[in-house]
């Protein structure tokens, strides 16, 4: 918005990682650096007699200075001592105590023992991104922010973020989902204009999606952050989000990778110097899992990464190297966790792979260029149904959607809209009724001949000679709007609309049998006959409506349906830019 | 006016005995929830608290557009006074699929600016096109209404230039700026001004903003200083021109990875390739202005009458020019030396203030080393004269405790150096007798209003 009426920032609070995203001058959302240049701020604090680090500076404190050390805590705001599992509470940093039921710190500031609860501390280092924000901005007053939460954050828990947010300073606009946050980064399906179609995640040149799927998208947020992984299904439908299931895996994360990592270096270590760390030894464990992380970030930027540790252990250096190949077979189990993960969550929204058109990466450890491979094959990249998408960094997903809603909270035209957005409770949006709406149970389409020069994947589509083309697919929103434009065989044209059932179709390819004279062919292993999976609808034998058009023959039919909130649907048909009163009509009852 | 999806599915014939039936329902509705971001969840809203219908909230809206567009315009802003430039045929012709060799500025009506178009300007020329082309306006005006082609070239040409980056690379390789249009050289030098100002001002585009302003050609007043400060920045230039715009396309549809990287790699070569080409280009330039810059040569003449003058010198006959290049010379010199004489003034104080800062700052840790040693000192003073009690006593842990604490404020009170002075005095006295220092210590505590009395 203009100066006078200040900045929003975004803020990604992260149980590892925070980050903070302001809107820029060209009115784009970036993540922004603190003075050390950083934009990933681990969410750590530590205290080293009057001194008070905060951020990466906490995290080199883990390895002189681990018991005032403050790590994983904003999981357990809006949380009692008792609702803490035992593997949350097994940590090599300040270990968290119960002060009559509030999760709490005992540390040592200024050589005073002192006792912070979790939400103290929370104030803290909001208070900190708040003041890097501040510094960044210079000047420019903060209007406002949105914060982001994971999905399964509780009530009690959203608020507690949300009150420390405020006596950290913030104006808060809204706490937002994180999945919701990663399609709000992209825009995704939301016209950018009236009557403009949405942008492409990729840009211009972005891969251009099958015919008709601009406004309606099935999506996969794969958000894998340091100590969990979620995965989230969506339907984007012209923009208007729901969410169809969430999966919450806590024992997957960067920390795992992290994990193999420290064990691949530690025994390169025991190999090359003949020297073996303690179990005991927390300082030199400590110290090589620090570097492991930052090996483990600069191999997904390069192919191959060193991890040098000075004085590791028994004062005797350290130097490993490590390629991004090794990487992915020390990490192939964590892959495959993530990928059931994934599978789990399809499972439970109803959807296979084939279903899905786009997947999102969100998370610092979503730029691990391993798992965006495996989760390549996974939705078969290749067959191009599914589009992959990761222009945006995925660490910077989140905290860029959070700016950019609270850039659309403040900047919207109408105050009814604004003053409605930020009178909802800070609550999950399951448990508030105001977000409550319809939406399509079926999908609902139109039925063509068979194309005559289609591409193989819209041939395996077709059913009895038609193909169902869907115009409002399920779980749409409503109401709902849709426009397309037809070309015509003769006239007068027949339009033909029914529902229909998501259904996949399974090919087995047997795949051609390797050259034997090709010596060097990379991959020799036995080759298994591909199964190749197709989305597709079957249409019920009933139709809803058939109208026929008049028309001039070279001229296109333009189709607009119209469903309801009751349930009810007009189809307008006409010539294109011909007059609406020459238009056919057809009214659908609601059920 | 929803976005018109075009699909490239041909729809049947209708029979010719074809009637429409009654339509039947849509399967029943399903609850759901929707999350409350983004801009589209802010129009679902618009129309259902004002309770709109798609229709009249399309009515709404583009009229809402129109207003701000009008008041952006009627604000009588000069900067955004774009005007408005005819589109040749040829140009409403355009595939927008070949998006890449369209002039993105044409597109807009802003062929005139081109990157001197401020986002202002943009944004009102991508508006102001947008009333005029879309696709359900034409089809009420012409009939014409298959063609949206236009109005998709205008949704590229404003994708393009909105994005900062994406505008740098198109403006690297803007084809309607001719790089080559330079002076040959042979021109008269009273013109080298006009002819060369244009040139420089139209590579100065490409001086990075980090650089600070880019210094002008001048004329023929210029000081020399000014002079050398634009060649030398010319040379030093800094361009952030770049040419992935040239880019050529990876297959389409190949999946073959190694093609890819071999066309990347090769992309990468020609983009350097270009570059080094463009800094080469400049180079020359710059070159050729210099070999033709009438000042340079009146520099030079005077730098050559500035040494006849000296080699003259005590010559009858060899006065100073009004202009004496030597007095020049050595007043600049003068000068120079005077901002040095300055400079290391400047650092001296600074490095002496540090020295006396730390000084100070050891001075105090030193009185706070030895007060812990004075203290001490004291302390041994009272636990060697078995705490004024007389040989052989043994202290009750009352008496040791009061003792000591008493020695504690007292400490506590003075400055480091009364603190010392103690220490002496107590030494001194303690030559004589245990009690001298008790008294002393006595003293001390009723000089410092303290009154627990443990010496008394
Ligand atoms: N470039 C990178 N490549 C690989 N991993 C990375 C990269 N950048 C960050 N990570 C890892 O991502 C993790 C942090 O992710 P993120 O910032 O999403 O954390 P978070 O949201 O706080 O996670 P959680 O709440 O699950 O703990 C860390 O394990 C970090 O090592």
């Amino acid at each position: 918005m203009s100066e006078s009426t200040g900045a929003v920032i975004g803020i990604n609070f992260g149980q590892s990682y925070s980050s903070i995203a302001c809107i820029n001058q060209h009115g784009r959302a970036d993540v922004i650096a603190n003075e050390d240049g950083e934009r990933q701020l681990a969410t750590r604090i530590s205290f080293n007699g009057d001194q008070v680090y905060l951020g990466n500076q906490a995290t080199a404190q883990l390895v002189r200075n681990a018991p005032n050390t403050i790590d994983r805590f904003v999981n357990l705001l809006g949380r009692s001592f008792a609702e803490i599992t035992e593997d949350e509470k097994k940590r090599n940093s300040a270990q968290i105590i119960d002060n009559s039921g509030v999760p709490s710190f005992k540390v040592l500031i200024d050589e005073k023992e002192t006792v912070l609860s979790a939400h103290e501390v929370a104030v803290k280092y909001l208070r900190s991104l708040f003041l890097t924000a501040k510094d960044f901005l210079s000047g420019v007053p903060i209007a406002g922010a949105v914060l982001s939460v994971p999905q399964y954050f509780s009530t009690a828990q959203i608020e507690a973020l949300k009150k420390a947010a405020v006596e950290a300073g913030l104006i808060v606009l809204q706490v937002l989902t994180s999945p919701a946050a990663a399609l709000v980064a992209y825009g995704l399906t939301s016209p950018q204009g009236l009557g403009q179609l949405p942008s492409h995640p990729d840009g211009v040149e972005g891969a251009p999606y099958p015919a008709g799927k601009e406004l309606d998208r099935n999506v996969v947020v794969v958000d894998m952050g340091g100590s969990s992984t979620d995965v989230s299904v969506l339907a984007a439908r012209a923009g208007i989000y729901t969410l169809l299931s969430y999966v919450h895996n806590s024992s997957v994360g960067g920390s795992s990778v992290d994990d193999v990592l420290v064990k691949f270096f530690a025994k390169e270590f025991t190999k090359k110097t003949k020297v073996t760390i303690g179990e005991s030894d927390k300082r030199a464990w400590a110290k090589l899992r620090n570097e492991a992380e930052v090996t483990k970030r600069a191999l997904s930027a390069s192919n191959s990464a060193q991890c040098s540790v000075e004085s590791l252990a028994e004062g005797v250096d350290f130097t490993g190297s490590v390629n991004r190949m090794r990487l992915d077979l020390l990490s192939g189990e964590i892959y495959s966790k993530v990928q059931e993960t994934v599978e789990d969550a399809l499972k439970q929204a109803g959807l296979e792979a084939a279903q899905i058109d786009e997947v999102i990466f969100a998370g610092g450890s979503a730029r691990l260029p391993g798992l965006y491979e495996r989760l390549a094959i996974v939705f078969n990249e290749e067959a191009g149904n599914t589009h992959l998408t990761a222009s945006i960094d995925a660490d910077q997903v989140i905290a860029r959607g959070c700016a950019i809603n609270a850039q659309t909270i403040t900047a919207t035209s109408g105050e009814l809209e604004r003053d409605y957005i930020l009178s909802l409770p800070a609550k999950p949006a399951s448990e508030i009724p105001e977000l409550k709406a319809k939406a399509t149970s079926r999908p609902f389409g139109i039925l063509v001949p068979a194309p005559k020069e289609a591409s193989e994947a819209v041939e395996k589509q077709v059913v009895d000679g038609q193909l169902f083309v869907t115009l409002i697919p399920a779980e749409t929103p409503l109401p709902a709007r849709r426009t397309f434009r037809f070309p015509v065989s003769s006239s007068p044209a027949l339009l033909s609309f029914a529902e229909g059932t998501p259904s996949v179709r399974v090919e087995k390819i047997e795949a051609p049998q390797p050259d034997p004279e090709d010596e060097d062919d990379e991959d020799d292993e036995p080759l298994e006959p591909e199964e190749v999976r197709t989305a597709y609808v079957k249409p019920d034998s009933n139709k809803i409506a058939e109208v026929s058009v008049e028309l001039d023959a070279s001229k296109k039919v333009e189709v607009e349906v119209i469903v309801n909130a009751d349930g009810s649907a007009t189809i307008t048909a006409r010539e294109e830019g011909s007059d609406s009163s020459k238009a056919v009509v057809a009214k659908i009852p609601s059920a | 006016m929803s976005a018109i999806i075009d699909l490239p599915y041909q729809l049947g014939a209708a029979p010719s005995s074809f009637k429409p039936g009654q339509p039947s329902s849509l399967s029943a509705t399903k609850e759901t929830v929707l999350l409350p971001a983004g801009r589209s969840y802010a129009a679902h809203l618009r129309r259902q608290l004002n309770q709109l219908s798609f229709q009249q909230d399309d009515e709404r809206e583009a009229k809402r557009i129109q207003q701000e567009l009008e008041a952006t315009n009627g604000a009588g802003d000069l900067d955004l006074d774009i005007g408005d430039e005819p589109e040749s045929q040829d140009l409403l012709d355009r595939d927008p699929k070949e998006w890449k060799t369209q002039d993105h500025y044409a597109v807009l009506g802003l062929s005139a600016l081109r990157y001197k178009a401020t986002q202002d300007q943009i944004k009102v020329a991508h508006r102001k096109k947008v009333l005029k082309h879309h696709p359900d306006k034409k089809a009420g005006s012409s009939g014409l209404a298959n063609d949206d082609s236009f109005f998709k070239c205008i949704a590229k040409a404003y994708e393009v230039l909105s994005n900062p980056e994406r505008r740098r690379q198109f403006d690297s390789v803007d084809e309607a700026i001719d790089d080559e249009d330079v002076p040959t050289g042979r021109e008269k030098p009273e013109r080298f001004y006009d002819l060369w100002r244009p040139v420089f001002e139209r590579e100065a585009r490409f001086s990075d903003p980090k650089n600070g302003p880019v210094p002008s050609l001048g004329d023929a007043d210029s000081t020399r200083e000014e002079v050398d400060h634009f060649y030398d920045f010319f040379y030093n230039f800094d361009s952030w021109r770049s040419f992935e715009y040239l880019d050529k396309e990876v297959n389409e549809g190949s999946d073959n990875r190694d093609e890819k990287r071999y066309q990347e790699k090769k992309n990468r070569n020609e983009r350097a390739r270009r570059k080094k080409e463009d800094n080469a280009r400049l180079r020359n330039l710059v070159d050729k202005a210099l070999s033709v810059d009438p000042r340079i040569k009146q520099f030079k003449a005077q730098e050559k009458a500035a040494r006849e003058a000296k080699k003259n010198k005590g010559k009858v006959g060899g006065a100073a020019s009004p202009l004496d290049p030597k007095k020049a010379e050595e007043e600049r010199k003068r000068k120079e030396e005077e901002e040095r004489l300055a400079k290391e003034a400047a650092a001296k104080k600074e490095e002496e203030d540090k020295a006396a800062r730390a000084d100070a700052k050891k001075l105090k840790e030193a009185a706070k080393k030895n007060l812990k040693k004075e203290k001490k000192t004291l302390r041994n003073l009272i636990t060697s004269n078995n705490y004024f009690l007389g040989q052989g006593a043994t202290p009750s842990a009352d008496v040791i405790e009061a003792q000591l604490n008493e020695l504690d404020a007292i400490v506590s009170k003075l400055e480091p150096e009364q603190v010392q002075e103690l220490r002496q005095k107590c030494e001194k006295v303690g030559a004589e007798s245990a009690d001298k220092i008790k008294a002393e210590l006595d003293a001390a505590s009723k000089a410092n209003g303290i009154t627990t009395g443990a010496f008394a």
